[in-house]
């Protein structure tokens, strides 16, 4: 390569060779004074590769919005994209062909209700569940029962350590959920209990109150 | 006044006493008088119903503008003086003080406002526009830019500039961008004192070199718009028989803020900020490496050279400063070049060694991106040349 063939040396003559030829040439120009004609007088407009303009175009000789920005972007990419026609038939099957489909892979192909008389019962229950145990809270939902649109019914196994706390015996197993708590009304009877309770409040001081009454006066009578 | 259609016939009527001194004065015939208050209707609709956009007040304000032009050059053309002068500007304005008030996040409008206050010379129009713009978008630094340019260009007021600088740069600590455009406006500023003393021939080092070349003197004597003066009015020596007080004597050149203390000081509080780096560093040198009419350049150079190896010793940026440093002020065809050559070539080959090998290919990058447009010119030294094409050849 040529840069191997000079050394430091050669190298430093030539540039002071250099510097005698330039000493020598009358300069007749000032460096300086040269160079203010090149210097940037002021500070740059922007510093920003996308500056900030006014709306009214400078160049043009009256006063007008630069037609760049009449057209939006977003307009101006819809009338740069082409435009696609669809046969409405096609349309029409994909859509029956993704309704079957499953509610995607991100949710694990969770399938799409497949919606039984028992499930139905079911979803009821689990909208009204707030009335079933009176210590219980529950958040408010809507008055109509929502089915979804995807679901999919398991059974949770317990787990061995569970055997005591979160366990239901044999005996209280059932298919679903409204069976269950059929069973449990079945054994406590508490709903009946409580229609007793406010049918007795809600009939009293009407026809049976007053046949008790009747009696009991009849009764005293006698005595 | 609730409806759209009540608001804008409101802002009609207010442009009833212009229109009769159109027909009045017959400025404008009455087809044409109707014309504008149906455009106008138009626009006031237009802008006072749901989902206005900024286009629509510019597209009105633009349309006020050229009307008020129409006018001017009827009113001169038929020699007409006209009482309502300020009527139109003022329509102007206020159209656009609707418009920034419902859409204040839009910059574009903000800038049309203030080009157009700007060109209308209305001051204080333009400065209450600068101060509600730059309240609402602190952190563009367009609008600083804006405001230091125009309060330097324009009143030539380079306190209030500063001022608009500094508080831009409490706000743009984003990057580096407004530093490096504050620290090129004080540069400019010491560029153009250096610039005057020269005019004046005041600096005494100058004065000897120049003599004779200052009288033949081509940018300024050709200048129309500048007076020419005679070099030698005021000569050092004729200074010092005049009698004055200590403080006047002391050169003003001695001063720290006229030896490029103020942007050593900026370079330095940017160095503390998030987004400074060996590239940052880099802009700083390559900006001020600019200003060769500045005396105190070599001073800030070395400034910035010293805390980039201090900050980034072994970087390829500081390396690429460091060997550049002592030709970077110098002119190719002066005298003083070529040993300023060698120096940079013993650097060069330092930095060469001691550059780790991470960065060589981005040193060999940055060095190439110097000398090229040296060797591109026509009128440099033989000697200069083959000095640089080895150096290139070496660092690769």
């Amino acid at each position: 390569m040529a840069g191997q063939d000079y050394s430091d040396d050669q190298l430093l003559q030539l540039l002071k060779d250099a510097e005698g030829r330039l000493i020598a040439v009358k300069k007749t120009k000032d460096v300086t004074t040269q160079s203010l004609a090149s210097l940037q007088n002021s500070i740059n407009k922007s510093s920003t590769e996308k500056p900030i303009t006014s709306y009214i175009n400078p160049l043009s000789k009256i006063a007008q919005v630069d037609p760049a920005y009449l057209v939006t972007e977003e307009q101006r990419k819809q009338a740069n994209r082409a435009r696609v026609v669809q046969d409405p038939v096609a349309v029409k099957i994909n859509d029956a062909k993704i309704k079957v489909a499953t509610a995607g892979s991100q949710w694990y192909n969770l399938p799409r209700t497949n919606l039984t008389p028992e499930l139905k019962r079911d979803l009821q229950l689990l909208h009204m569940r707030g009335v079933l145990d009176p210590k219980r809270h529950y958040k408010k939902e809507g008055s109509k029962p929502k089915i979804p649109e995807f679901s999919q019914v398991g059974t949770i196994i317990e787990g061995p350590t569970e055997f005591f706390s979160g366990r239901l015996s044999n005996k209280d197993r059932k298919r679903t959920f409204v069976e269950e708590v059929m069973n449990t009304e079945k054994m406590s009877s508490r709903f009946k209990n409580k229609y007793g309770e406010i049918q007795s409040a809600k009939t009293s001081g009407k026809k049976a109150h007053y046949k008790a009454l009747k009696a009991k006066r009849s009764g005293v009578l006698k005595g | 006044m609730a409806g759209v259609s009540d608001k804008a016939r409101f802002y009609l009527e207010r442009s009833v006493p212009q229109l009769q001194e159109f027909a009045e004065k017959k400025i404008f015939a009455a087809a044409e008088i109707k014309s504008f208050v149906k455009k106008r209707s138009e626009f006031e609709h237009k802008v006072l119903a749901r989902g206005s956009t900024p286009i629509d007040f510019a597209q009105y304000a633009a349309w006020e503008t050229n009307l008020e032009r129409l006018r001017q050059k009827r009113c001169s053309r038929l020699r007409i003086k006209s009482d309502s002068r300020y009527a139109g500007p003022a329509r102007t304005f206020q159209i656009y003080d609707r418009g920034t008030q419902k859409h204040p996040g839009d910059v574009g409008l903000w800038m049309s406002y203030l080009e157009f206050a700007r060109k209308e010379k209305g001051t204080k129009k333009w400065e209450a526009a600068l101060t509600q713009a730059l309240r609402l978008h602190p952190t563009k630094e367009d609008f600083w830019l804006y405001a230091a340019r125009w309060s330097l260009e324009r009143d030539g007021d380079m306190a209030a500039a500063r001022s608009y600088m500094q508080r831009g740069t409490r706000f743009c600590t984003r990057n580096a961008r407004l530093w490096i455009e504050y620290a090129k406006m004080e540069m400019i500023y010491l560029a153009k004192i250096a610039l005057r003393r020269k005019i004046l021939g005041l600096d005494p080092v100058e004065e000897e070199v120049a003599e004779e070349e200052v009288e033949e003197e081509d940018g300024f004597a050709t200048s129309q718009d500048v007076i020419s003066l005679k070099t030698h009015t005021l000569r050092s020596e004729m200074v010092a028989k005049v009698q004055v007080d200590g403080e006047a004597k002391k050169d003003p050149m001695d001063t720290p803020a006229l030896n490029g203390a103020i942007p050593m000081a900026i370079y330095d509080s940017a160095t503390k900020q998030s987004f400074f780096c060996t590239a940052v560093a880099e802009q700083f040198f390559d900006m001020f490496a600019l200003f060769t009419q500045v005396r105190s350049l070599s001073r800030i150079l070395q400034h910035v050279l010293d805390s980039m190896r201090d900050m980034y010793a072994k970087d390829a940026s500081t390396f690429s400063c460091y060997t550049r440093w002592p030709v970077v002020t110098l002119d190719v065809t002066s005298s003083e070049f070529p040993m300023a050559l060698a120096t940079s070539l013993s650097r060069a080959k330092e930095a060469r060694e001691s550059v780790s090998v991470r960065d060589r290919a981005a040193l060999a990058k940055k060095t190439r991106a110097w000398v090229e447009p040296i060797l591109a010119r026509e009128d440099i030294d033989p000697g200069v040349r083959t000095v640089l094409e080895v150096m290139l050849q070496r660092i690769e």
